[in-house]
């Protein structure tokens, strides 16, 4: 069981393990040998214990074991008469010497299984903090891939995902060297000798001990990169296969035969990521789907109502002003009554157009945020100071957002402030969009209390945007976006 | 002597109700085109006084048009007046910054309106 044992330890540290376990019990011994006379034998081979604990938890299960035989050798040498001898010639010295061996052997082993352990543990630990808060997959995969390879004998990892078109492809990577990590995103098929292959027919872990007779692609590619014995573990989400861990070492070195075990506990770790992520992901998508289609059809009503019933009415209101300019002057009633129903249609007009507004800014599609922001400013009802620094067109959703943001905030200085001056500043220079609208009114804004700004959030987070509202009491309220604009 | 007009609109309905109301109130339409092409050669043969140009022409931008128009050729470069049955508040940017010498909503549109329009580009 010196499963633990296995963890991978820096060289420098393992350097250290051996020297402390070759120096640190002679000079326990050599610390002591002025009271040897008044300590004796059996205090020795108790603080010799010390050194033993201590090359066990930085250096793992050989040294300890070398640091109990040094403990045994100093013993006999310098402690146990004859000295300057490893002979023993007490008995109850033997007898106590042996019990050291003993019982720092199994101390040392046992340290060296519980520090393992509490490594394991810590590791998980922190995947599955990273995994339960937000982060994206790709940043749980490559901790993955590194913790896995810190805590085995490994050389490198690898995670490969099955693709739908019969492929593995690999997601995320770590190698000791820092060299060695296939691209991500690279396809390679499989079927021949390779641990994609196995996993893939049985659903178990696998073990290859060399690629050297590999007959299919991801296999091949083992080779080439130097990979000899390798251990994957399946990494099922929701029952279905979706990829493998890979743990593979690049020496003549065989991977222990606990890895399969101990791989295992971090692709279930792996799996809840992934579909952790997946639902997450198909949640944002669906949000910003939703959306979407709501812009989508506003600006298709909005076209419609423009394009039909608007153009219609308008021709039939000049076709009104025709027919009038047509009636003999002595039919001053027919006359009146004309006039009246043009400028009942006039009405109509004005109201269809204030209704089109609403639902969607011509201004915005027609000629972009910039020309739309104005127009907004213009229209407020509380004085605008515009700071706008937006020339170009971004993609619609982005401008959709950011129109309605300012046109939301505006909105609410006029409705809650009591204002005098809103700031308005729009900036889509670089890759984001950056707005601020900033009032000098009473404060105290509260997404909770309508329907607004909590739209608004939603809005801006569909696009992968961040907004943030300050409004304390008494000091008028800001609102702070940010959206990226390299998404399509 | 009566405002030769070119109309450019894509919608049908529109036109003819338009040639109907302007040629009552005493302006002469010399033609109609519904794309930008077809406006500008009828620009070109005709030599309209003025040009009306729909700010939306399906596909076409209206403003693309006004600024080909204005740019013209040497022997010919007529006003342009924008149209829209939208008002004009809600392009005011757009218009401003296009070479039309003015705009009318399409619902208020009148001989007396577009006289008034080149009659005071033509002073000034
Ligand atoms: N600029 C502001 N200044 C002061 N109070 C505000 C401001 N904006 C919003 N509020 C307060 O926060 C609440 C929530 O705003 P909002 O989500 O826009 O909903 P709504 O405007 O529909 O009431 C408002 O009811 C108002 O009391
Ligand atoms: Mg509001």
């Amino acid at each position: 069981m010196l499963g633990a044992s296995l963890r991978h330890r820096s060289a420098a540290r393992r350097v250290a393990a051996w020297v402390l376990a070759v120096a640190g019990p002679a000079l326990v011994g050599l610390g002591l040998l002025p009271f040897r006379s008044s300590i004796g034998l059996a205090a020795l081979l108790f603080t010799l214990l010390l050194p033993v604990v201590g090359v066990a938890l930085i250096g793992g299960a050989r040294p300890a074991l070398t640091a109990v035989g040094v403990g045994f050798v100093t013993a006999a040498f310098l402690f146990a008469p004859p000295y300057g001898s490893v002979r023993i010639h007490r008995q109850g010295d033997l007898v106590a010497v042996i019990a050291f061996v003993v019982v720092g052997a199994a101390v040392g082993i046992l340290v060296v299984n519980l520090s393992g352990l509490a490594d394991e543990q810590a590791a998980l630990r922190r995947l599955a903090t990273l995994a339960a808060r937000a982060a994206s997959p790709d940043e749980v995969f490559a901790a993955v891939t590194e913790e896995v390879g810190t805590l085995l004998p490994a050389d490198t990892t690898r995670l490969l995902r099955y693709e739908p078109d019969g492929t593995v492809s690999s997601v995320a990577g770590w190698s000791r060297s820092g060299a060695h990590i296939p691209p991500f995103g690279d396809r390679k098929g499989f079927g021949g000798k390779s641990l994609s292959t196995f996993i893939w027919q049985t659903g178990r872990p696998a073990r290859v001990d060399s690629y050297a007779d590999a007959s299919d692609p991801v296999g091949a590619a083992a080779h080439e990169e130097g990979l000899r014995s390798s251990v994957g573990t399946p990494v099922i989400v929701e029952g279905r296969l979706w990829g493998i861990v890979v743990a593979a070492s690049t020496s003549d070195r065989r991977l222990p035969r606990c890895t399969e075990a101990r791989l295992a506990a971090f692709t279930v770790l792996v799996a809840t990521a992934i579909a952790n992520a997946e639902s997450r992901a198909e949640l944002a998508a669906s949000r910003a789907r939703v959306v979407a289609a709501g812009d989508e059809t506003r600006r298709r009503i909005e076209r419609d109502l423009h394009d039909g019933t608007q153009q219609r009415l308008v021709s039939l209101g000049l076709e009104l002003r025709a027919a009038e300019t047509m009636v003999p002057a002595e039919l001053t009633e027919l006359r009146e009554q004309l006039s009246g129903a043009t400028k009942g249609l006039g009405d109509v007009v004005e109201n269809l157009q204030e209704i089109s507004r609403g639902i969607h800014p011509a201004i915005l599609s027609k000629g972009g945020l910039g020309p739309a922001i104005k127009t907004l400013a213009r229209r407020s009802a509380v004085p605008v100071q515009l700071d706008l620094r937006a020339e170009r067109r971004l993609p619609e959703r982005i401008e959709v957002a950011a129109y309605y943001i300012v046109s939301e905030a505006l909105t609410n200085a006029a409705k809650h402030a009591h204002a005098s001056v809103v700031h308005v500043d729009v900036k889509a220079q670089d890759a984001v969009v950056r707005l601020s609208i900033r009032d000098d009114g009473i404060g105290g804004a509260d997404p909770t209390q309508g329907s607004g700004l909590i739209g608004l959030r939603d809005r801006v987070e569909t696009v992968g945007g961040r907004m943030e509202i300050a409004s304390a009491a008494g000091t008028g309220t800001s609102l702070l976006v940010t959206i990226p604009i390299n998404l399509s | 002597m009566p405002i030769r007009l070119l109309i450019v609109d894509d919608n049908a309905h529109f036109l003819e109700a338009a040639r109907r109301l302007l040629e009552r109130q005493g302006m002469t339409v010399v033609g109609v085109a519904s794309t930008t092409l077809d406006a500008l050669r009828r620009a070109e043969e005709l030599r309209p006084d003025v040009t009306l140009v729909d700010i939306e022409l399906g596909h076409e931008s209206g403003f693309d048009l006004a600024r080909r128009l204005a740019e013209g050729t040497e022997a010919h470069r007529p006003p342009v007046i924008l149209i829209s049955a939208y008002p004009e508040q809600d392009l005011a940017d757009l218009i401003d910054a296009s070479p039309a010498v003015g705009f009318l909503a399409k619902s208020g549109l009148s001989g007396g309106a577009i006289f008034e329009l080149v009659g005071r580009t033509d002073k000034g």
